[in-house]
């Protein structure tokens, strides 16, 4: 409201009483504070003059002949919440004051009352509605951010639905033939396909939300992640083997120990893995490593891949998002595997990285901290 | 057989693609298809379609939009129908503001489209051209 040079953008204030030598001093002061400064003699002029000049602030005396203060300040309220009223009051009308600040005014300033006591609260009252207009202007761009967001879900959900959907009613229109005849035959499995692709997307949809609500992730007990990657390297070598892709696993001896869930920590590694087969080359590789150093578990999933354009670095985190090209044709997906990843991360209190060369390869690091079992007395003395 | 028209569908999926290309061949109409706005742009200028059938969110979510707005701008007006499966209504969307208005498409349909609705909506944006000596 006071730019850098102390000027105030012009701000407009309202001022309804009906004694002339109030309004005149409400006035003085207000100009001198910078503001634009509009008089009315009572009620039904002061709304009037509100509703045609947006005013930030009024200031109405009380006790008015016509309609009474009380009511201007129950109207004002009415036509927009927003603007500020202060309500002038003799000491003998505390009490209708209070009733003021119920029906909206925000605050009363007793007669007599010295310009500094004014300036106070008009400045009080417009920093309140700065900050509440701030508010709620970021209360609206959430809104539209949530709504933009649901729009792209459902649009994100239907594509499969729509796809099969006019597969089967061209398929009707489509005259009869041996055209058709094939038509049919190669259709019917791209609607197999389909309907799969929504299954998994209404899966991984709902495991993004279980996530996020943390019922996936809030059981927090001791799980070593040795065992837990190498028992998931065994178990996708047929996949890795029918890709043509090798893999290797090389995990501390001693293990490695995390807190939380080992569902959650297993679908993480699991969905990285998962990629590092799918958007790999024929004879390609994939290394897991993993170390603890600095209470810190570092686990790398490298493979020699096709590498993720550095435009979509950032993406391939957000939901839906699928690297267009060979990579995206040659594969199915639901490009909702790695906000999986990330959030399953987060909420264990990790971070994924990101390191890839196109045509080269891609290296996903999950850094997740340490568990250290508290010491017993019995095993303290071992601790090197 | 000539074919009636040339149509320059502009769609990220392959599926739809298919399905819709098989319908407008069998109803007697040439059919060039692109994965995307920037390959539907080049194509529009290589096959100079009679009609160019529009979804909206490809890469981006706005895509068809922009490429609706390149269309109009160009120097070869050709008409637009908007594919999407965007449930807003068009009236509400493209009077939003300016900008949209300009990017306003001939025709809107949701998808998946009702098949005898669209070969309808196909005709009346077709005749409504004005004839363009080939
Ligand atoms: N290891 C990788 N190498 C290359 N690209 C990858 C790799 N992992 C993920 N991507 C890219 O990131 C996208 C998003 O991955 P993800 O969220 O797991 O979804 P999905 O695998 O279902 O497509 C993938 O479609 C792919 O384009
Ligand atoms: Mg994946």
């Amino acid at each position: 409201m006071i730019s850098e040079d102390g000027v105030r953008d012009q701000e407009t204030v309202v001022v309804i009483d009906d004694d002339y030598a109030m309004r005149l001093s409400c006035h003085q002061i207000l100009a001198k504070m910078g503001f634009r400064v509009e008089e009315f003699e009572d009620g039904a002029r002061g709304l009037e003059g509100v509703s045609r000049l947006k005013p930030s602030l009024v200031v109405v005396d009380l006790k008015m002949p016509g309609i009474g203060g009380l009511e201007v300040v129950a109207r004002i309220h009415k036509l927009d919440p927003e603007i500020i009223t202060v309500v002038i009051t003799g000491f003998a009308t505390i009490g209708t004051a209070v009733d003021a600040m119920k029906s909206g005014a925000y605050d009363f300033v007793p007669k007599p009352f010295s310009p500094d006591e004014l300036r106070v609260i008009v400045n009080r009252g417009l920093e309140r509605r700065r900050l509440r207009l701030d508010s709620k202007r970021h209360e609206q761009e959430r809104e539209l951010m949530r709504r933009r967001f649901v729009t792209f879900v459902s649009h994100q959900l239907r594509t499969p639905l729509v796809a099969v959907h006019q597969y089967l009613d061209v398929l009707k229109h489509l005259p009869e033939g041996p055209d058709a005849v094939e038509k049919r035959a190669e259709w019917m499995e791209r609607c197999l396909v389909r309907t799969d692709e929504m299954q998994q997307l209404i899966k991984d949809w709902l495991t993004l939300a279980e996530v996020e609500g943390g019922a996936l992730t809030r059981e927090r007990v001791a799980v070593d992640a040795a065992p837990l990657l190498s028992g998931l390297v065994d178990r996708l070598s047929t996949m890795a083997a029918e890709a043509g892709v090798t893999m290797t696993c090389q995990v501390p001896e001693d293990g490695l120990p995390l807190l939380g869930d080992a569902a959650a920590l297993s679908m993480l590694f699991e969905n990285l893995l998962v990629n590092a087969i799918k958007y790999n080359r024929a004879e390609g590789r994939v290394a897991v490593t993993a170390e603890g150093r600095d209470g810190e578990a570092v686990v790398s999933v490298a493979d020699t891949g096709i590498g993720i354009p550095e435009e979509y670095r950032d993406a391939v985190f957000d939901e839906f998002v699928r690297v267009k090209g060979e990579g995206a044709k040659k594969t199915t997906g639901t490009g909702l595997g790695l906000p999986i990843c990330k959030r399953i991360a987060g909420e264990l209190g990790g971070v994924i990285e990101l390191e890839s060369h196109v045509g080269v390869g891609t290296t996903f690091r999950v850094r997740l901290p340490l568990h250290r079992p508290v010491q017993t007395a019995a095993t303290a003395g071992g601790d090197a | 057989m000539a074919v009636a028209a040339t149509v320059l569908l502009i769609d990220d999926d392959e599926d739809f693609c298919a399905s819709i290309r098989s319908l407008l061949e069998a109803e007697g109409y040439g059919v060039v298809t692109a994965a995307s706005g920037k390959e539907g742009l080049r194509k529009l200028a290589e096959v100079h379609p009679d009609v160019v059938l529009l979804d909206v969110m490809m890469e981006s979510t706005t895509e068809g939009y922009a490429v609706s707005g390149a269309i109009k701008v160009g120097a070869v007006p050709v008409p637009v129908i908007m594919i999407s499966s965007v449930e807003y209504g068009p009236a509400e969307l493209f009077a939003r503001s300016e900008e949209m208005e300009m990017i306003r498409p001939d025709a809107y349909l949701t998808k998946p489209v009702d098949v005898a609705k669209f070969l309808d909506t196909l005709k009346v944006v077709l005749a409504r051209r004005a004839p363009v000596p080939k």
